[in-house]
C-alpha cells in the first residue's frame, strides 16, 4: 500500500470532536478527539461497540449528522478541503461523487418503485454531463464486476427480484459509479449470512483496490476487520483507544479496552463428552414441516412448502445441541415445532416422555414446566408495561401453589443468578441494556427449572463483550440447574465455543450432525466446509496476542458409490464417519 | 408538593400548558358559577331581557331575562359530562371488540369488520339522529349514540395495534408460560395499546363536544329550558341583531374548551405516539 504514500491523504481527521445540544443548553460529546489519516486505496476499520460513536464518525465524513449534531472541535479535511464548515451546497457536489456510502440494511436502501438501472445512474446523471450511453456502460460494466448474472436486463429490474446479497451487490457497484475517492460502509453485512457476506466483502474489497477507493470499514466483528482491513481504529464510548496497523494491534494490544474485545471472541473450550447412556430429553422422529403457499384463487389446491424434511435427532440430559444453518434453513422452525408453536405435518416429537405431535397436543401450560424459549431480540421479548419483577415471577405465579412470600424469594434469588442487582425488580425493561433484558429473558426461561432451553439466536443482536458474558451466563446456569439447550444460531465461532453437538442444516435437511469436537475438526459435507471457511476467525496465540486464523479443510473422500453432490442423482442416506458423526450424501443407483 | 407542582408547569411545553391554562379556567369559572351565581339558569326575569354585558349581569342576559353567564357555567358541565360519558362508552366497547377481533381473528373478526365499516360509511351526525330517533332525545340517548357513532375509530385502531402486538415476542412468552389467551390479551396485550387509544381519544373527545352542542342547536340536546351551548346558540338567532351578546359568549365558551382540548391533544400526540418518536430518537 506504500506506493501513493508520497501523494497527500486523502482523508486527515485530526481531533475530531461530533457533539449534540443537550436540553439544559449545554452538549454532550458522542465523539472526542479522534484522529486518523487514509490513504488512497487503504482501508481503515472502525471498530467499536454499540454506542462507540463509529457511526455518528460515518455520518459526519457525508455531513450527515441527524438532528442537530455538529462538528464542535477539530479538522476533518478531504483532498485538503476541510469539510466540517461545509455548507449544503458544498456538500452536494462532494457525496456521490467524492465521498459515498454503503447502509447496513441492504432491504430498505435501494428504493423498491424505481429500476435498478434508474438508481445507478442517478448520481452519475447529476454529477457529470457525460452522455446517456457512458453513463449505461458505465454501470453494465460495474454491473459486470459484482458478478451479476444478465448485467444489461438487471438494468430494468426492481430491487424487490434480487437477494440481501445481490442488493447489498447492487449498492457497492452504484456507490462506486463516480469514481469516488472515499467510500464509507456502514456494517456493510451485518444483516447477511455468513457465506454471503464473504461473497460481498470480497467483491467489495476487490473493487474498491482496483479503482483505488480509500475504503472505510465501520464493523463490529474483529474477525472481518482481521481479515480485510489495513488499519484499524478501535472506539470506546465516543473515545479512539488505540489505532495502528491491524497485525501490530493483534499481536500486541496495548489498550486495555481493545484487550477486553478479544478476550470477549467466541473461543472454543474443551468439554467432556457427554456419556452416552444418558436418557432422552428430546427426540424427534422423521419430522417434516409444511407451510401453506397463498393460493392465487380460492378454488384451486391448497399448495405447500416444505421447510423441514426428515428431521432426526435426540438431545440428551445436560447436552448442549446446536442447531447451524443460514436464514431460511429452518432452524427456527424446528425450535417452535418442539414448543407446539408450528404444526409438524408428519413423524413425532417426543419431549420427555410427552408425545408433543399429534391429535392430542398437550398444550402450552402442561409443557411450560418442561421446555422454555429464550428469544433472539431482547427489546422485543419482555412487555414493556410490566417491571422485572413481575415478568421473572409470571411462571411461579401460574402455578398457583407458591405464597407471595416464596414467589419473592425465588425471583430475587433467580434474579441474582442471572447476574443482575436485586433492586432490578422494580424497574421496567426500557431502562435495561440489551444485555441485561436478555438476562431477564433468560431468568423468566429459567425460574420454573424447565428441562430443556431453546435459545434462538440469544446473543446474535448483542454487543460482543455482552455477548461473551451471556455466554459464559449461560454456561454458569446450565452447570447449576442441570437443564439441557438447543442452541439456534447462524454464528459458528459462538458454536463452537457452547455447544457439545452440532447439527447443520442445509434448506431444510440435515446434511451433517456430530459431536462438535469431531464436526469441527474433520467436517464433511461441503456446505459444512464452505461455512467454515467463510468463518474469518481470530485465534489467540498467547495471552494478549491475536491472529487471523483461516480454516482450510482437505475435501472428505466418500466411499465409492458415494457423493455429496446434491444435484446428483441418487437415493439420500447418511454415512457414518464415526458412531457420532454423520453425513448427508447421495447415494449413487447401481 | 409545591417542588412537584412548579417541576411540572415547566416540564409543559407552550401550546400544551396555554391548552391546560385554558381548560383551567374554563373549568373553574362553570364551577364558581354553577355554585356561586346569584341567578338561577332557568328562573325567568323579564324585566331584564336583553341587557348587555354588564356588573350585575356578567355576559348580559337573554330573551327571558336569564343570566347568560349562570347559563353558560351550567352548559359546559352538561356538554362536558355528555361528552366524556359518550367518550368512555366509545373506548370501552371499541377497545373491547378492536382487541379480541384483532386477538383472535377469523369469522368473528370479519363479521365484526363488516359491522364496523358499514357503521363508518354513515356520516357521523346522520348516524347519531338515527341512533338518538330510537333512543329519545334525553342525555342518555346522546350519549349511547355517540359513543356508538365513535367505537369504529377506537376498534380500527386498537385491533390494528393488536395485530402487530400480536406477533411479538413477549407475547408468545406469555403463551409458552401456560397463560390462557385471554389472560395474554389482558395482561400482556391491551396495556400497550393505551398510548394510541389516548391519543385517538383526544380527537374523538373534541368531536364528541362539537356533536353534542350540533344536537342541542338541533334541539335534539337535553331537553330545554335546562342549558346547553347548541340551545344557547340557537335562541340566539332570532335576536342577533338585537342583543349579539347572547350568541357570542356560548360561541366563545365553545371554542375555547375545543382548542384546549384540541392543545392537549396535540401535546399527548408528540409525547406518546411512537411514529412521531423516531425522529427524536436519532439524536442520542
Amino acid at each position: 500500500m506504500n506506493t501513493l504514500s508520497n501523494e497527500q491523504a486523502v482523508l486527515q481527521v485530526k481531533d475530531l470532536c461530533i457533539a449534540f445540544p443537550t436540553q439544559g443548553g449545554g452538549r454532550k460529546e458522542v465523539v472526542s478527539s479522534a484522529s486518523f489519516s487514509l490513504d488512497h486505496g487503504e482501508v481503515l476499520a472502525i471498530v467499536g461497540e454499540s454506542g462507540s460513536g463509529k457511526t455518528m464518525m460515518a455520518k459526519a465524513l457525508l455531513g450527515l449528522l441527524p438532528g442537530n449534531g455538529f462538528v464542535s472541535g477539530g479538522s476533518l479535511s478531504f483532498e485538503g478541503r476541510e469539510l466540517s464548515q461545509f455548507t449544503n451546497d458544498q456538500w452536494q457536489t462532494l457525496r456521490g461523487q467524492k465521498i459515498s456510502m454503503i447502509f447496513q440494511e441492504p432491504m430498505v436502501s435501494l428504493n423498491p418503485t424505481l429500476k435498478i438501472g434508474f438508481q445507478l445512474c442517478e448520481a452519475m446523471r447529476y454529477h457529470t454531463q457525460a452522455s446517456e450511453e457512458n453513463i449505461k456502460k458505465r454501470a453494465i460494466e460495474l454491473l459486470t464486476r459484482i458478478k451479476i448474472r444478465d448485467p444489461e436486463s438487471c438494468l430494468e429490474k426492481y430491487p424487490h427480484e434480487f437477494s440481501g446479497g445481490m442488493r447489498q451487490r447492487i449498492m457497492i457497484a452504484s456507490s462506486l459509479m463516480m469514481r469516488p475517492q472515499l467510500l464509507v460502509a456502514d456494517e456493510p453485512t451485518t444483516a447477511l449470512d455468513c457465506l454471503v457476506q464473504k461473497e460481498v466483502l470480497d467483491i467489495l474489497l476487490e473493487m474498491a483496490k482496483a479503482e483505488g477507493t480509500a475504503l472505510l470499514l465501520i464493523t463490529h466483528d474483529l474477525g472481518l476487520v482481521a481479515h480485510y482491513a489495513d488499519k484499524v481504529l478501535v472506539m470506546e464510548k465516543g473515545i479512539a483507544v488505540e489505532r495502528g496497523e491491524v497485525s501490530t494491534v493483534l499481536e500486541n494490544p496495548l489498550h486495555p479496552y481493545t484487550r477486553k474485545l478479544l478476550a470477549s471472541l467466541p473461543h472454543k473450550i474443551e468439554r467432556p463428552d457427554i456419556i452416552e447412556a444418558r436418557e432422552n430429553i428430546v427426540s424427534l422422529k422423521n419430522v417434516s414441516v409444511d407451510y401453506p403457499i397463498r393460493r392465487p384463487w380460492f378454488w384451486q389446491q391448497q399448495q405447500f412448502t416444505r421447510v423441514l424434511e426428515d428431521i432426526n435427532l435426540t438431545v440428551k440430559k445436560g447436552e448442549t445441541l446446536a442447531i447451524v444453518g443460514e436464514s431460511g434453513s429452518g432452524k427456527t422452525t424446528l425450535g417452535r415445532a418442539i414448543l407446539q408453536l408450528t404444526e409438524v405435518s408428519e413423524g413425532t416429537i417426543t419431549v420427555k416422555d410427552i408425545t408433543v405431535t399429534g391429535d392430542k397436543p398437550p398444550g402450552f401450560r402442561a409443557m411450560s414446566k418442561v421446555v422454555q424459549l429464550v428469544f433472539q431480540d431482547p427489546f422485543a421479548a419482555l412487555s414493556p408495561r410490566q417491571t422485572i419483577g413481575k415478568i421473572i415471577a409470571e411462571p411461579l405465579r401460574l402455578t398457583n401453589t407458591l405464597s407471595k412470600y416464596d414467589i419473592e424469594k425465588q425471583t430475587l434469588q433467580m434474579l441474582e443468578d442471572v447476574g443482575l442487582p436485586i433492586h432490578f425488580a422494580s424497574r421496567y425493561p426500557n431502562e435495561l441494556s440489551g444485555g441485561q433484558r436478555q438476562r431477564v429473558s433468560i431468568a423468566r426461561a429459567l425460574i420454573n427449572k424447565p428441562e430443556l432451553i431453546i435459545a434462538d439466536e440469544p446473543v446474535s443482536a448483542l454487543d460482543i463483550t455482552v455477548q461473551a458474558q451471556v455466554l459464559t451466563l449461560l454456561d454458569k446456569l446450565k452447570e447449576k440447574h442441570g437443564f439441557s439447550c438447543i442452541f439456534i444460531s447462524h454464528d459458528l465461532a459462538v458454536v463452537e465455543q457452547i455447544a457439545d453437538r452440532v447439527v447443520v442444516l442445509y434448506h431444510g435437511k440435515i446434511v451433517e450432525s456430530g459431536l462438535a469436537r469431531e464436526l469441527f475438526s474433520r467436517p464433511a459435507h461441503r456446505y459444512t466446509r464452505r461455512l467454515l471457511e467463510a468463518l474469518p476467525e481470530l485465534r489467540a496465540r498467547n495471552e494478549h496476542s491475536y491472529q487471523l486464523y483461516k480454516r482450510q479443510h482437505t475435501d472428505f473422500m466418500f466411499p465409492a458409490g458415494y457423493t455429496d453432490d446434491d444435484s446428483a442423482s441418487g437415493t439420500r442416506c447418511f454415512y457414518q464417519l464415526s458412531d457420532q458423526h454423520q453425513v448427508a450424501c447421495q447415494k449413487e443407483l447401481v | 408538593m409545591k417542588l412537584a407542582f412548579s417541576q411540572m408547569i415547566t416540564s409543559l411545553k407552550g401550546n400544551a400548558l396555554a391548552g391546560y391554562s385554558i381548560l383551567f379556567i374554563v373549568i373553574t369559572t362553570s364551577l364558581l358559577g354553577n355554585l356561586f351565581s346569584p341567578y338561577d339558569a332557568v328562573e325567568t326575569d323579564f324585566l331584564n331581557r336583553f341587557s348587555s354585558p354588564s356588573l350585575s349581569h356578567w355576559f348580559g342576559t337573554d330573551e327571558y331575562g336569564r343570566d347568560v353567564f349562570t347559563r353558560i357555567a351550567e352548559g359546559t358541565f352538561t356538554s362536558l359530562r355528555v361528552s366524556t360519558a359518550a367518550v368512555t362508552f366509545a373506548i370501552v366497547l371499541g377497545a373491547l371488540v378492536g382487541a379480541i377481533t384483532g386477538y383472535f381473528g377469523g369469522w368473528l373478526d370479519r363479521i365484526a369488520m363488516v359491522i364496523i365499516d358499514s357503521i363508518m360509511a354513515f356520516p357521523g351526525l346522520l348516524l347519531v339522529l338515527g341512533i338518538m330517533a330510537v333512543l329519545g332525545p334525553n342525555e342518555m340517548g346522546i350519549i349511547i349514540s355517540l359513543g356508538i357513532a365513535y367505537t369504529p375509530s377506537i376498534t380500527r385502531i386498537v385491533r390494528g395495534t393488536v395485530l402487530s402486538l400480536r406477533e411479538k415476542e413477549f407475547v408468545e412468552a406469555s403463551r409458552l408460560l401456560g397463560n390462557s389467551e385471554w389472560v395474554t390479551l389482558f395482561s400482556h396485550i391491551l396495556p400497550n395499546c393505551i398510548t394510541p387509544v389516548v391519543v385517538i381519544s383526544t380527537s374523538i373527545f373534541t368531536a364528541a363536544v362539537l356533536s353534542e352542542t350540533a344536537l342541542s342547536f338541533l334541539g335534539l340536546g337535553v331537553p330545554p329550558p335546562a342549558p346547553s351551548w347548541g340551545g344557547m346558540l340557537a335562541d340566539s338567532r332570532n335576536y342577533l341583531g338585537l342583543n349579539p351578546w347572547m350568541g357570542i359568549f356560548p360561541g366563545l365558551a365553545i371554542t375555547f374548551t375545543l382548542l384546549a382540548i384540541n392543545l392537549i391533544g396535540d401535546a399527548l400526540r408528540d409525547k406518546w405516539d411512537p411514529r412521531l418518536r423516531t425522529l427524536q430518537e436519532e439524536t442520542p
